[in-house]
């Protein structure tokens, strides 16, 4: 046998280990000091409620006083319950519809914006600018701008002659398009930035030799801008995705998931379980047990959604 | 090093997770009635007045239109009253109940508070105690009929609570509007085919004025039917609920519905009313662009004070659909203030309660227009307020404490709530009969599990 696997062999190795375990503590001690901190509020935010998520998804909860054990039953009635798919469906057309429309106009606008033009700083800041605005701020500004009534696009939609009378926004057939107006305005600068940040990193030295060899505009783009951007871009829908299957606080403000659960997507539904809006008594009672589960669930869903689009983007790096 | 990383990391994780196995609401049970002793009831402090320290209560409330008022009279009573009870106020008015709840949870509880919800929640849920070891027959004398009412201010036989205001439903229409459209401003509709008539009237003659008929807050399906549909169907005599059989029946509730409906086809509703909001309603009706809506006696103040108006509005009975059958109710009535189970004093707090429910403090409130007394006895001693539509409140044979339905007191539905089912019917997007077949079924059925289970008692009106 091998000193090495030897009972004294192991047992100095230890020491050896304790002794530099004790060394480190005592070389880097500020270091873990330092640490402590973020750990803890990493713990108290992020960990804590997760874990509280985790146990009370198993409990009938619905406020002080009422508690009790019921296994999978949240789970039984989750699947039973239409609001809960209608949210389902919801948030997906709402993602799918603020990714197709969000990704390729903040491609866009980054590669203009990239271009040498005059006052393309003062373009960036604009574009940027409603990412740093409140998203409740913002969505009430857009509540009157699309009000029905005397809102500011039905009114220049008429003075152009477009329409003969004035678009109700907030209909059954519109409301979804409407928040997605919202939520793309606010996101649009956002990712303009990562993309044109991604842009920057590009070296002009590849454009100019590509120019030499008689590259177009639209080549260059094709076959340079667009592969070199692939690992930026696959990053950037997938914040993007996983945002998307996030937002909640615009349509809150714009048409409390209404009319008739039209725009209700999952998190404010979980929003509503957890904190019921209106009076008490009135639409939805709350439910923690319940609202943890529609949680997990939700965030199982993003999960699932979020690997299937990294592994279907692989693609995209071994073709660029 | 990676060691030392991961032991930390763990130890923070496990920490993380046995706080959420600590703060479980586990450690609530068993606060009831009698479970005082065992709250740490924050707040209270002191030790009972004697040796000259005082004797701390917290109070809060979820209403801010009356803060001033309240404020000065719980300033008379802290110097005044000979217990050295001093009390603070504090007004909360978002997620009103939500963070009621979370103060109980950790034991943060305020010692007396406004019942915002029915007390039937919070009595279940061992927030509160009974009063009735206090309550003199004086007291019950002066109360009369309004003390006593199950779910309203007792709960499985225990007073938990003193009635003291409430606000009565009227429809609220512009006297100016109806000139305007050729309506007698003194002949108000009185059924829902006149309200019917006279939005279209109004819409079609003043549309291009940006006036419309008749505006509902359908934004919140609960909120916008509760002052409207509730109560046309109660005064009709067709609520959804059967007090004498004690089940839910949707069916004479939905012709109330189908009247609604049938103004919103006609498009005599505020453009946007899907996504109106109770404020920016007001805002409109006080600019003068709606006709008609519906609503309680609160809206005497926001029209005095939170959106000041120049129109000339009024409030008249609600309508109904053949003729005044059955009563309205009246909002928040019957109930007022409740002592927490976590409350460490809680003589000290109904010494306080009895302040708030005296008849020189329920007096000057009425008087000022703040809301409108339910006790007769004090009633009858109280001026009229002076606020400008006030007396087109004032109660009537019709304004009355009704029972809750099951919902009202704790009963849980799965699923879409018929408010939210009927506000899309009213919209059109739904099918009346389709909607009233499924809330039939879904209300009953959970009514009955939820009887059979034992977590609520048949409600059945004598």
């Amino acid at each position: 046998m091998s000193p090495f696997f030897s009972k004294k062999g192991e047992r100095h190795k230890l020491m050896k280990q304790t002794k530099t375990l004790t060394a480190q503590i005592k070389e880097n001690g500020v270091v873990y000091l330092m640490l402590l901190p973020g750990l803890f509020f990493l713990a108290v935010f992020a960990i804590y409620p997760i874990g509280w998520i985790i146990k009370n998804m198993f409990y009938h909860y619905t406020s002080f006083g009422e508690y009790s054990f019921t296994g999978l039953a949240n789970f039984g009635k989750l699947m039973r319950d239409d609001m809960f798919w209608n949210a389902v469906k919801n948030t997906l057309v709402y993602a799918a519809g603020k990714m197709v429309l969000t990704i390729p106009v903040a491609f866009l606008f980054a590669v203009v914006l990239n271009l040498k033009l005059k006052g393309r700083m003062f373009y960036r800041t604009v574009f940027f600018m409603p990412t740093i605005i409140s998203v409740s701020v913002m969505s009430m500004v857009f509540y009157l701008i699309f009000n029905p009534y005397n809102g500011t696009v039905n009114q220049m939609l008429m003075a152009l002659g477009l329409i003969q009378k004035p678009i109700n926004w907030f209909d059954s057939k519109s409301a979804m398009v409407t928040v997605l107006i919202v939520a793309v305005w606010g996101a649009i600068g956002n990712y303009m930035i990562y993309f044109l940040s991604g842009l920057q990193t590009i070296p002009s030295d590849i454009y100019e030799s590509a120019e030499l060899d008689g590259a177009t505009g639209w080549k260059k783009m094709r076959y340079i801008t667009i592969p070199m951007m692939a690992p930026i871009t696959q990053m950037v829908i997938m914040l993007a995705l996983t945002q998307a299957f996030k937002d909640y606080e615009n349509i809150m403000v714009l048409t409390s998931g209404g009319p008739n659960n039209k725009t209700e997507v999952l998190y404010l539904y979980i929003y509503r379980l957890m904190f019921p809006m209106g009076d008490a008594g009135g639409n939805i009672a709350l439910q923690y047990g319940y609202g943890s589960a529609v949680a997990f669930a939700t965030a199982v869903l993003v999960g699932i959604v979020t690997i299937i689009y990294l592994k279907w983007s692989r693609r995209m790096n071994e073709t660029f | 090093m990676k060691k030392l990383l991961t032991v930390t990391t763990a130890a923070m994780m496990a920490a993380a997770l046995a706080m959420a196995g600590c703060g479980s609401p586990e450690a609530d049970q068993g606060q009831g009635a009698g479970g005082s002793q065992n709250a740490q009831g924050t707040q209270a402090q002191g030790a009972g007045g004697s040796g000259g320290d005082k004797i701390k209560l917290v109070y809060w409330s979820n209403q801010r239109h009356d803060m001033e008022y309240v404020q000065k009279k719980i300033d008379e009573f802290n110097s005044t009253n000979d217990k050295n009870i001093e009390v603070s106020y504090e007004v909360m008015t978002e997620n009103y109940d939500n963070n009621l709840e979370l103060s109980f949870q950790s034991n943060q509880a305020p010692d007396i508070f406004r019942a915002k919800s029915e007390i039937a929640p919070y009595a279940s849920k061992d927030m509160i105690i009974p009063i009735d070891d206090f309550l003199t027959d004086q007291d019950r004398e002066r109360f009369g009929d309004t003390l006593g009412i199950e779910n309203i201010n007792v709960y499985k036989g225990k007073t938990y609570s003193l009635p003291q205001f409430g606000n009565t439903y009227r429809l609220i229409y512009n006297k100016d509007i109806f000139e305007k459209a050729g309506l007698d401003p003194e002949a108000p509709p009185k059924t829902m085919a006149e309200v019917r008539e006279y939005a279209k009237i109004i819409t079609e003659k003043l549309s291009g004025e940006g006036i419309y008929g008749f505006a509902m807050n359908l934004k919140n399906g609960y909120s916008s039917m509760y002052r409207s549909v509730d109560e046309v169907a109660r005064l009709s005599d067709m609520f959804y609920y059967d007090f004498k059989e004690g089940k839910y029946n949707f069916d004479q509730y939905a012709k109330v519905v189908q009247a609604f409906a049938d103004m919103y086809q006609d498009g005599s509703f505020f453009p946007g009313t899907e996504s109106l909001d109770i404020d920016p309603l007001r805002a409109q009706f006080a600019l003068g662009n709606i006709g008609m809506y519906m609503s309680g006696y609160w809206e005497v103040s926001v029209y005095d004070s939170q959106f000041p108006t120049e129109q000339n509005w009024y409030a008249c009975q609600l309508p109904t659909i053949d003729g005044v059958k059955g009563v309205n109710t009246m909002n928040a009535a019957g109930r007022s203030f409740v002592i927490s189970s976590q409350c460490k004093h809680p003589e000290a707090a109904w010494e306080f309660m009895q302040f708030m429910c005296s008849e020189d403090y329920m007096i000057g409130y009425h008087e000022q227009g703040y809301g409108i007394i339910v006790v007769p006895s004090v009633a009858q001693k109280a001026q009229p307020s002076k606020q400008y539509a006030s007396e087109c409140f004032t109660l009537t044979e019709t304004d009355t404490i009704a029972p809750l339905a099951p919902e009202m007191a704790g009963l849980v539905i799965e699923g879409k709530t018929f408010y939210d089912a009927y506000a899309a019917v009213i919209l059109g997007q739904d099918d009346l009969g389709a909607v009233t077949a499924q809330m039939n079924q879904v209300y009953n059925q959970a009514l009955e599990s939820a009887i059979e289970a034992g977590t609520l008692d048949p409600i059945i009106a004598k």
